[in-house]
């Protein structure tokens, strides 16, 4: 066991004072051929340069993309990389040469979100853009994704180099009431869809009288084109773990579970990896950091059901029951996980907490708006330039958020609509596009933030279609526990079926409206409540393209077609 | 739940005295106000499930299912209202469709006007609705574990293990008699007794030693471990012969 101090001096020593290149090996770089060009350098590499596996940056329309560093210069950033154009990089770099002419960025330093100062690598070299100045990049505020992409994932000295485990040394002596106090101060707000005050649910556990109690991070992440939680646990799963062992010792738990889909292989190994590396530092298990606090975390893999994403579906699937939700209250913060007081966080929520705990909480409100503290990552997937993640403080602008970081529409085509919140959320019109992202204002519009997703689409995309897909989803993930969800949806399905089949009758607007307005109102838990949203805000916003179906045409040019 | 203390709610603006805790449902059907229900038994724990029992809190007026809404001080509710009344309807309107053969509800169904819709008829045989009394009863009160959902969204079915006859079960019937529609229902012939709606699972019925009239299953005599197979009248002879007999 070494001290943090000493982990922290390696981490920084590696990150600055060694030659390396880095290639982005999240599930998006993997997917368009990280593994091929990881494979091309790394005997060339060997001896010379370190060759580091990094999580992702956040630029997914950009992977593969490899970074390469020699001491006293900037990092340069590389996309698109094929194997040759890698080998080519290494060669040179093995030469103590710089390629500039490939680079496409460079970082000459990384801000350190924690302390407040940063790393320096080296004075930019002019002519190459820099990090800060790039469209994608440079309007972003990156809290969450604060070491995203430049650290290796499980590396804890990495982690330490930027401050990481600092917050929960210092939560460790403080007395808990402070930690929560400092928690609600910072008006931080769950970040799993619901919005409810973290700092809030956290006292409500704390005032509960029995014990044990238990902490549980949801990272049942499903939505259909959101990859948010993912990519924080791929990249940087040490922040979600300080995270909830600073939860844990608010509350006094004693255990916690990360609950995380299995079809998330990549972050189930590499949380794996990252609890064993913090059990093996003293960070987890008895006495932590010589505190007296101990706290036991473990992970559990989910079977595939996105309903066990909902709260109380999710502490059954724990406790080894079918994964189906219970009617609330009783809340997971009076009787949760065996009964017991049991805090659920999204991912992202947690992975705020050593944030707010080093800076404070004032700190943390000074991004966003007043009752939208803090930043929010979002999935931007698409019919756009630049899909990736993209980091924003809540109260953003929808139109900057399309336009400019993620370059707006395709060539030739117009955005029509953008889908938040996943299969759940609702379509908001190009006319609602200046809307402000905060929770009131998407759900004034009939959508709802959800986890994160932003689903843009263009003149291409029928709405009617659309609609429909989503409502498959949510129908097929449906538990199947009660009537409207279950039969509410399948009907609502079948309707739309039949109007994109041109079978459509003039009263099946009004039927599928007052069927989704009972799914809405009477279903047992959440996914019920929303799953007709896509079909509303549809309906709402986009009436007209329903009516065209009726009369036999299909504006988007996508349905009738045998 | 009946431990906590007494304080007053209202339904429909009447007040009541009720015990903290309690489920709303409970207290407004033994004050006779007649909220539809089909998930609900007074035996089980509550589920939430058909969504019929709905009431609307006055205070937020808010929809909420009153078997799973328990009793707090204060607490306002109104059972019946146009929305409810609307809401009610559509839901048996989806239960009509999902469940055409299902029995026992047609009352109901005059109560909330419920009419042929355009509402697609799957599994036009169909009776069970799937509001889990059976399994509940079988897992709470009786401990068998015969019965549990398998499946999920409109594949959700009522199932034995591996869809197959169970081998834990000993007929003792409680599913079939706290099915609401008929969709769990007991067979007999000389031998046997199958209960239908259980993947054929069937018993072996055993007959009085003495007078040969039906006894129980095989399993039912297993499990209760009994050595004697004789009927109540033909036992309670041989006890008091046995009794008699003594020098």
């Amino acid at each position: 066991m070494r001290s943090l101090e000493r982990l922290r001096q390696d981490g920084l020593k590696r990150l600055l004072e060694t030659p390396w290149v880095a290639v982005g090996m999240a599930s998006c770089g993997l997917a368009a051929g990280a593994k091929a060009v990881f494979d091309a350098i790394s005997d060339l590499a060997e001896g010379d340069l370190l060759i580091r596996k990094v999580g992702c940056l956040g630029d997914c329309f950009r992977e593969p993309i490899l970074m390469a560093h020699l001491p006293g210069r900037p990092i340069l950033l590389f996309q698109e990389v094929s194997p040759e154009k890698a080998q080519e990089i290494v060669l040179r770099l093995k030469q103590n040469e710089l390629p500039l002419d490939l680079a496409y960025a460079q970082i000459s330093s990384w801000k350190k979100i924690l302390s407040g100062g940063s790393l320096v690598f080296g004075s930019p070299f002019p002519g190459l853009l820099l990090f800060e100045e790039d469209p994608f990049f440079g309007p972003q505020v990156r809290l969450i994704l604060r070491a995203a992409g430049l650290i290796e994932p499980t590396n804890l000295a990495e982690y330490t180099a930027l401050d990481g485990f600092k917050a929960l040394k210092k939560a460790l002596s403080m007395p808990p009431e402070a930690v929560i106090s400092e928690v609600k101060a910072s008006g931080l707000r769950g970040r799993g869809g619901a919005g409810f005050p973290t700092g809030v649910k956290w006292a409500l556990a704390r005032s509960q009288k029995s014990y044990p109690r238990y902490v549980i991070c949801n990272a049942d992440e499903g939505d259909p084109g959101a990859y948010m939680n993912r990519n924080e646990l791929e990249s940087d799963p040490f922040m979600i773990i300080e995270g909830i062992i600073i939860g844990a010792y608010a509350i006094f738990a004693k255990e916690g579970f990360i609950y995380v889909r299995d079809e998330y292989p990549l972050a189930v190994k590499r949380l794996e990896e990252a609890i064993f590396a913090a059990y093996a530092h003293g960070l987890l298990g008895q006495n932590i950091l010589g505190s007296g606090f101990s706290f036991d975390l473990r992970l559990v893999k989910g079977g595939g059901a996105f309903v066990c994403g909902e709260e109380t579906a999710l502490i059954a699937s724990i406790e080894g029951r079918l994964g189906r939700p219970c009617p609330r209250p009783p809340y997971p913060v009076e009787r949760g996980l065996w009964g017991k007081p049991t805090v659920i966080n999204n991912v992202e929520t947690w992975a705020n907490i050593p944030l707010i705990v080093v800076r404070g909480g004032k700190w943390f409100k000074t991004f966003g708006t007043e009752d939208n503290a803090g930043t929010k990552v979002f999935s931007v997937v698409g019919k756009l330039k630049r899909v990736g993640l993209v980091e924003v403080p809540l109260g953003f602008s929808m139109h900057k958020l399309l336009f400019e970081i993620a370059g707006g529409p395709l060539q030739g085509r117009r955005l029509k609509a953008v889908q938040t919140g996943g299969p759940s959320g609702g379509c908001l019109p190009e006319s609602l596009f200046d809307l402000p992202i905060t929770y009131e204002s998407l759900k004034a519009y009939g959508s709802i933030m959800g986890s994160g997703g932003l689903v843009a689409l263009d003149d291409q995309t029928c709405m009617v279609d659309m609609a429909r897909y989503f409502l498959s989803f949510t129908m097929e993930e449906s538990c199947g526990k009660c009537l409207p969800c279950r039969e509410g949806l399948y009907q609502m399905w079948r309707i739309l079926g039949e109007i994109q089949k041109g079978k459509g009758r003039a009263e099946d607007l009004e039927t599928l409206e007052s069927l989704a307005y009972v799914v809405s109102k009477t279903s047992l838990c959440g996914l019920g409540m929303t799953a007709p949203n896509p079909v509303l805000t549809t309906l709402r916003y986009f009436g007209e393209e329903y009516q065209a179906h009726l009369q036999g045409s299909c504006p988007a040019g996508v349905c009738f077609q045998t | 739940m009946n431990q906590g203390k007494d304080v007053k709610i209202y339904i429909d603006g009447r007040k009541y005295i009720a015990k903290v805790g309690r489920p709303l449902l409970e207290v407004a059907l033994e004050a006779g106000i007649d909220i539809p229900h089909l998930c609900y038994h007074s035996a089980l724990s509550p589920y939430g499930a058909c969504r019929l029992c709905l009431v609307r809190e006055v205070e937020t007026g808010r929809i909420l299912a009153s078997c799973t809404l328990p009793v707090r001080d204060g607490l306002s509710v109104i059972s019946e209202d146009e929305e409810l009344f609307h809401l009610r309807r559509t839901l048996l309107k989806l239960l009509a469709a999902m469940a055409p053969k299902a029995k026992g509800l047609s009352e109901l169904y005059e109560r909330y006007q419920v009419n042929p819709t355009r509402f697609f008829r799957r599994e036009p045989q169909n009776a069970c609705i799937l509001c889990g009394r059976c399994v509940r009863v079988c897992n709470e009160i009786l401990e068998r574990g015969v019965l549990e959902f398998a499946f999920r969204s409109i594949q959700t079915k009522v199932a034995t293990a591996f869809l197959e006859p169970s081998s834990e079960c000993v007929g003792c019937l409680a599913c079939e008699s706290l099915c609401p529609t008929g969709a769990i229902n007991a067979h007999y012939t000389e031998e046997e007794l199958t209960i239908k709606g259980l993947y054929g699972t069937s018993h072996r019925i055993l007959r009085c030693k003495e007078c040969g009239k039906p006894l129980a299953t095989e399993g039912q005599i297993k499990e209760l471990g009994l050595d004697v197979r004789l009927c109540s009248s033909c036992r309670r002879k041989y006890e008091t012969n046995r009794w008699i007999s003594l020098p």
